[in-house]
């Protein structure tokens, strides 16, 4: 069929190109990226870290020409700890908003209800913190991860506990929720493959701020070490009253005490404490040593590991955002396609599951700090 | 404060941006009008566009065969999805037919289906992430927003209790008794949360799964509300996935597994709930992603990790036995592990997975991909029609004719 090409069709373009020029329908040059996470409560301090990270990278995404030219609008949502509220802002971003992704969320409670609206929805989600190994082995197809899940977290602090610490036994205390529970279970499968003996396994209800009753009732096992798999507050209170009744023992954690949060409540009695530590920025190169560095001069504190994972997180989505652009392909196949990054965090990717391909490493509270460990 | 980016938005160009935009809408129009030849009917004229309580118009029958993914593509996006009968088969290009087996009896691209139902009328309804779909004699209408025929978007669940339509969405529950005039009910009616998963019609009860525990609908017409706290940590997790019914034990699939409820007991009493999880069975996953009970009275669950029976009869596993589950997963012939839809069909069953659609027959698995006429890989939902069995993927709806299926 021939077509004619005339007038009217000239007109349009013109004053289409006009349009593009004044910048008419500004919403047609944004790229609305949904974040899912904790700006309040308990939490807060994962998910104001991620905010940060994020931020950063949407700063320098946009400065050097956003994506094709457009720029990327991060639309916050504090889902405040709640999965409830988690789920509805998913589905508020989504079907009112019409964001073309999600990062988030913190708690792994909070983001799998997160993702079972992505999933229905055919909107690629995308985590930085959550660790519960389920996130991404589900066969969910819009699920992903770009930080190492408690079956590697879990797992590693098993191996040096029972092979380097020499702990014949370790009771455990974690939270109720999916993350903790998890967290634990992975670990007892693990130690119990090792030959360490598990003598006790005690969950309590996040939010719990006395842990005495727990305490006490493992101290009198008088286990070689203590596992505390839960968020920095919970986790804090537990080693401080833990050395406040006189328990002596190693303490080991997750990545979820692996914040400065952590360390502020727990104060001297976090000295000693070993957990791990998905960041390393002593093991980044060029480009991490800026990132610490404009972290530092933008937010006057050190990034820690949930705003390192934040910041690639963005990196991330807008490395996909621009192949699919490129390529003419779904924004979730582009991402399933990144099996090797090089981000702030270090060298990761995802795997045939939408998952974390990189190890742990582990850190030990030294001073106040958290001090890399050699491995 | 970051540098402005150059193609942000100029303040001052607001104006001169609304008078191009106005200038190119009359070019565009003036374009189509006078130089684009006519292809096809004439589109419904704006004036005649349903609003709620319209009945939307019948679908064309005439409507393209797709014969790639690109086309169905295409349709999906269409303001009409067309209806694809086996008649028209014959009149298709040898691609089509050699692809499409005659066993379908209708195939309707639309947007996500995420359930279906079937009322006493023989009509079938299609939740969809679009809206509301209806299949009567042949013929798809889609109910959107967009047109005001529908009020909201997405539709994610369905269950018709001999009078009524009741559609979950994730704005709260509807009811329509036409399917024209939708009444909604939420939170603020006693619903547990507005976020509708699933739907279940018991006969006397309609069962709710929400994002925020169970309600159900009693026979005066009050909305109770089950949570975790209400039950004393009874119902394991609050996010309600799949719902079924099985005498007087109300079955709850979450995320920490099946919950059942002895529905003589008082919900509060934890005595009357038990969670099988799978770690203290061999149930495949906690994710309860679709829940059926069979004819007799059999248990399937469709999770992540695979399709599962329950061998162990229910009063036994409250009294104590360890539950036992029968698992087909990809090492018994499933394309993957992940199951979303489940339907019993007399001995056998049928299940939809993100590789198909899969018939198990006396263990022996059977599957069926869009090398088959699938509209789409994942199947989300599946219901039972007379005779028929009707399909809902990310793709859209289709009915199979079980006896050309069986021959």
């Amino acid at each position: 069929m021939q077509r004619s090409f005339g007038l009217p069709q000239v007109i349009a373009l013109l004053v289409l190109s006009a349009l593009i020029w004044t910048g008419l329908g500004t919403g047609g040059n944004l790229v609305k990226i949904g974040v899912i996470t904790p700006l309040t409560g308990s939490t807060a301090v994962y998910g104001l870290a991620v905010r940060n990270g994020l931020r950063m990278a949407a700063e320098g995404i946009n400065v050097a020409g956003g994506i094709s030219g457009r720029r990327i609008e991060l639309l916050f949502a504090d889902e405040a700890n709640d999965k409830i509220a988690a789920a509805e802002a998913a589905r508020d971003l989504i079907y009112r908003q019409g964001v073309v992704m999600i990062i988030g969320t913190v708690s792994s409670d909070a983001t799998m209800n997160v993702q079972r609206v992505c999933e229905r929805a055919r909107v690629p989600m995308l985590t930085s913190v959550s660790t519960n190994p389920f996130i991404t082995r589900v066969g969910f197809r819009y699920s992903f991860r770009c930080l190492t899940d408690d079956t590697v977290q879990a797992a590693e602090l098993a191996g040096i506990s029972v092979r380097s610490m020499k702990l014949r036994s370790v009771a455990i205390l974690h939270d109720s929720n999916k993350y903790g529970s998890m967290g634990a279970r992975v670990y007892a499968v693990k130690a119990a493959e090792l030959g360490q003996s598990i003598p006790a396994n005690v969950a309590f209800e996040n939010g719990t701020s006395n842990f005495a009753k727990q305490l006490e009732s493992i101290k009198l096992m008088n286990p070689d070490g203590l596992l505390v798999w839960g968020l920095a507050r919970e986790s804090a209170l537990i080693v401080r009253q833990a050395r406040e009744l006189g328990m002596r023992m190693p303490v080991l954690g997750g990545d979820g005490m692996s914040t400065t949060g952590f360390l502020d409540i727990a104060g001297p009695a976090a000295e000693g404490v070993v957990v791990t530590m998905p960041f390393n920025p002593a093991r980044g190169g060029e480009t991490t040593k800026r990132f610490m560095e404009q972290y530092r001069r933008e937010f006057g504190s050190e990034a820690d590991s949930f705003a390192a994972h934040g910041y690639d997180a963005l990196q991330l989505a807008a490395m996909a955002l621009k192949a699919a652009t490129e390529r003419g392909i779904p924004l979730r196949d582009a991402l399933a396609a990144i099996n090797t990054y090089e981000g702030v965090t270090g060298r990761g990717g995802f795997d045939a599951t939408g998952n974390e391909t990189r190890p742990v490493e582990l850190a030990l509270v030294k001073a106040g700090r958290f001090v890399p460990m050699a491995q | 404060m970051s540098p402005r980016h150059p193609l942000a938005r100029d303040p001052n160009g607001s104006s001169l941006a609304f008078w191009a935009g106005m200038i190119l809408v009359v070019t565009l129009v003036l374009s189509m009008r006078f130089s684009r030849p006519s292809t096809g009917p004439a589109q419904t004229a704006p004036g005649t566009t349903p609003a709620i309580g319209m009945t939307p118009p019948p679908l064309p029958a005439n409507a393209p065969i797709p014969r790639s993914e690109e086309r169905r593509a295409a349709v999906v996006q269409s303001d009409r999805p067309p209806v694809v009968t086996p008649a028209q088969f014959g009149a298709a290009d040898t691609a089509v037919r050699s692809t499409i087996p005659a066993w379908w009896q209708i195939v309707a691209p639309l947007p996500a289906v995420n359930a279906i139902a079937i009322g006493p009328d023989g009509l079938v309804w299609a939740a969809t992430e679009g809206g509301l779909a209806r299949v009567s004699a042949g013929q798809v209408s889609m109910m959107t927003p967009d047109d005001g025929s529908f009020p909201t978007r997405p539709a994610t669940a369905l269950a018709h209790d001999g009078t009524s339509l009741w559609i979950g969405s994730f704005d709260g529950l509807l009811k329509s008794q036409d399917g024209r005039r939708f009444q909604r009910f939420t939170a603020a009616d006693g619903l547990a949360h507005d976020m509708i998963w699933s739907l279940n019609w018991d006969g006397t009860i309609l069962w709710v799964g929400t994002q925020n525990g169970i309600s159900f609908l009693v026979p005066s017409g009050r909305f109770e509300t089950v949570t975790k706290k209400v039950s004393n940590g009874g119902l394991a997790d609050l996010w309600i996935g799949a719902m079924a019914k099985l005498g007087t034990w109300a079955l709850c699939g979450n995320d920490d597994g099946l919950s059942i409820w002895d529905t003589r007991r008082m919900a509060a009493n934890p005595a009357a709930w038990t969670t099988i999880d799978m770690f203290s069975t061999n149930l495949a996953h906690n994710w309860l992603l679709s829940l059926a009970v069979s004819a007799s009275g059999t248990i399937w669950v469709g999770t992540p990790g695979g399709l599962c029976r329950l061998r162990t009869p229910l009063e036994q596993v409250f009294g104590g036995t360890i539950a036992d589950w029968e698992v087909f997963n990809r090492s018994r012939g499933l394309p993957v592990d992940r199951v979303d839809a489940v339907q019993p069909v007399g001995d056998d069953v049928w299940s939809g997975c993100t590789g198909g659609l899969v018939r198990i027959r006396n263990g022996s698995v059977k599957v069926i991909t869009t090398a088959d006429g699938l509209l789409a890989s994942d199947v989300r939902t599946l219901a039972l029609g007379s005779g028929t069995l009707w399909v809902g993927t990310s793709g859209g709806l289709q009915s199979l004719s079980l006896d050309a299926f069986d021959r």
